[in-house]
């Protein structure tokens, strides 16, 4: 059986080393993608992300990908956004300056106040929408690695799970075949392990 | 509910894992990638590796054994310490497949790279290590690379306290790798500060790290010496701490999800 091949958006500032460590102890084959014809022959995209929105974004606008990857989303073809990755979804960010984001996802990113940051170990609520991300049940209560100052607001419809500080945050977004995960799944131990591969598996066969 | 976090430090020093005490002497304890694959298994909530002869050596960051530390491919946060001088440095470290990076040198050496660093990376991938101690009723603050003590400059304080980073390593210089021995009253030096505070040095049993994860500015304990003396000590401490706000221990072989993705 021919096994997927999952494309790792490289745009120089992600942590690409660990997501495509993980994606490979789940047996995908991967492959950096910086490039239009990289994605030629793969599966899903992942996009993964650390550090600042605007940063990213022109990194993503320097290598012209930021066409091809809205043209593959247009397509109904498998997106993963993690942690920035995630946030790159929305239409736009106000870390340190208003960005234009990827535009996939309906919402904005902004910072995080009292706590400013978001770090550590922390469990998923269910959402609304949970009927239609089954797939993501079995992890309620579970606990995720989360890392970040910005975050995700988008309206309800979209919204799968959310995580608690002292109020709701954003923890998984969803749009068709377009997911966005604000923790680090490749980062979560067994459990972040778990719900990666139902994750991908979910896209791709959906 | 955010968990508070119990991290795994690992402390290198040429290239081989060494318990420290009182960042004066060092005994051997193993290869890092074995060190590295148990805390891993034995799932700590993050593992801070220092590696304490870069600094001193002006040698940059260790990006030959953040490579191999890549390769092995844990699943675990991951923040790295060791070397660090600029902006660029600091992103290739997290590119390199560190989730965080531990400055120390640098607030000393240049305050103003680190404002530049957590602007380009953002402060939740920041943190700061202060080594200090108590004497004559004051606190000093150490400078491991020369062995001296200071007073902590303003500006310093300032840079903990303006959200430049996320989380401060508050770490007992005097009782590192001394049996039960941290110093509770070290938390004060930085009381006005609301950046929350990783604990370190000379913290070996249960009661002291429930009495320190109580504290409402302290984030995360952590333990380094007092890990490698038992197996699977980690979960034992976790197990011992079940009452606490902290992920229960994990015992779960990591086997059963390789090779079922398709």
């Amino acid at each position: 059986m021919r096994r997927s091949i999952i494309g790792i958006i490289d745009y120089g500032a992600g942590n690409c080393a660990s997501v495509r460590s993980a994606l490979s102890k789940l047996g995908y084959r991967t492959r950096l993608v910086n490039s239009q014809a990289d994605f030629n022959g793969i599966d899903a995209i992942v996009l993964p992300g650390v550090g600042a929105f605007s940063t990213a974004m022109t990194a993503l606008h320097d290598l012209q990908l930021v066409t091809l990857i809205r043209s593959w989303a247009y397509d109904g073809r498998p997106i993963l956004g993690i942690c920035l990755g995630m946030q790159m979804l929305a239409e736009a960010s106000y870390e340190h300056t208003y960005t234009a984001g990827l535009e996939l996802i309906p919402g904005k990113v902004v910072q995080l106040d009292n706590p400013k940051w978001h770090i550590g170990w922390n469990s998923l609520e269910s959402h609304d929408n949970e009927s239609n991300n089954h797939f993501l049940l079995d992890y309620i209560g579970s606990s995720f690695y989360f890392n970040h100052s910005f975050e995700f607001q988008a309206p309800s419809e979209y919204i799968v799970s959310i995580t608690r500080m002292e109020r709701p945050i954003v923890a998984i977004v969803r749009r068709d075949n377009i997911c966005g995960i604000q923790f680090h799944p490749e980062k979560s131990q067994i459990s972040g392990m778990k719900i990666l591969k139902n994750t991908i598996k979910e896209l791709l066969h959906a | 509910m955010l968990r508070k976090r119990i991290i795994g430090v690992v402390t290198i020093k040429q290239n081989w894992v060494v318990q420290s005490f009182g960042y004066s002497e060092y005994l051997p304890v193993g290869k890092v990638g074995c060190v590295l694959v148990n805390l891993d298994r034995w799932g700590v909530d993050e593992i801070l590796i220092q590696v304490i002869d870069r600094s001193k050596n002006k040698l940059g960051p260790d990006f030959e054994l953040l490579e191999q530390i890549a390769s092995l491919g844990l699943g675990t946060p991951l923040t790295y310490a060791g070397g660090i001088r600029t902006e660029q440095e600091a992103i290739d470290v997290i590119k390199t497949g560190a989730d965080r990076i531990c400055v120390d040198a640098l607030l000393h050496d240049d305050p103003n790279v680190i404002r530049e660093i957590s602007y380009r990376l953002g402060a939740q991938a920041v943190v700061a290590s202060m080594p200090v101690m108590i004497k004559d009723d004051k606190y000093h603050w150490f400078d491991y690379r020369f062995g001296k003590y200071m007073d902590i400059s303003k500006e310093v304080l300032e840079l903990l306290n303006n959200g430049v980073v996320s989380e401060i390593l508050l770490v007992d210089a005097i009782n590192d790798g001394v049996f039960d021995s941290f110093n509770e009253g070290i938390l004060n030096v930085i009381s006005d500060s609301n950046v929350p505070i990783i604990v370190f040095g000379g913290i070996s049993r249960p009661e002291m790290m429930r009495r320190l994860l109580l504290k409402e500015n302290v984030s995360a304990v952590s333990i380094g010496n007092f890990l490698n003396y038992t197996e699977h000590s980690f979960q034992t401490y976790k197990d011992q701490l079940s009452d606490m706000p902290i992920r229960p221990p994990v015992y779960l072989s990591d086997y059963e999800y390789r090779n079922e993705s398709n």
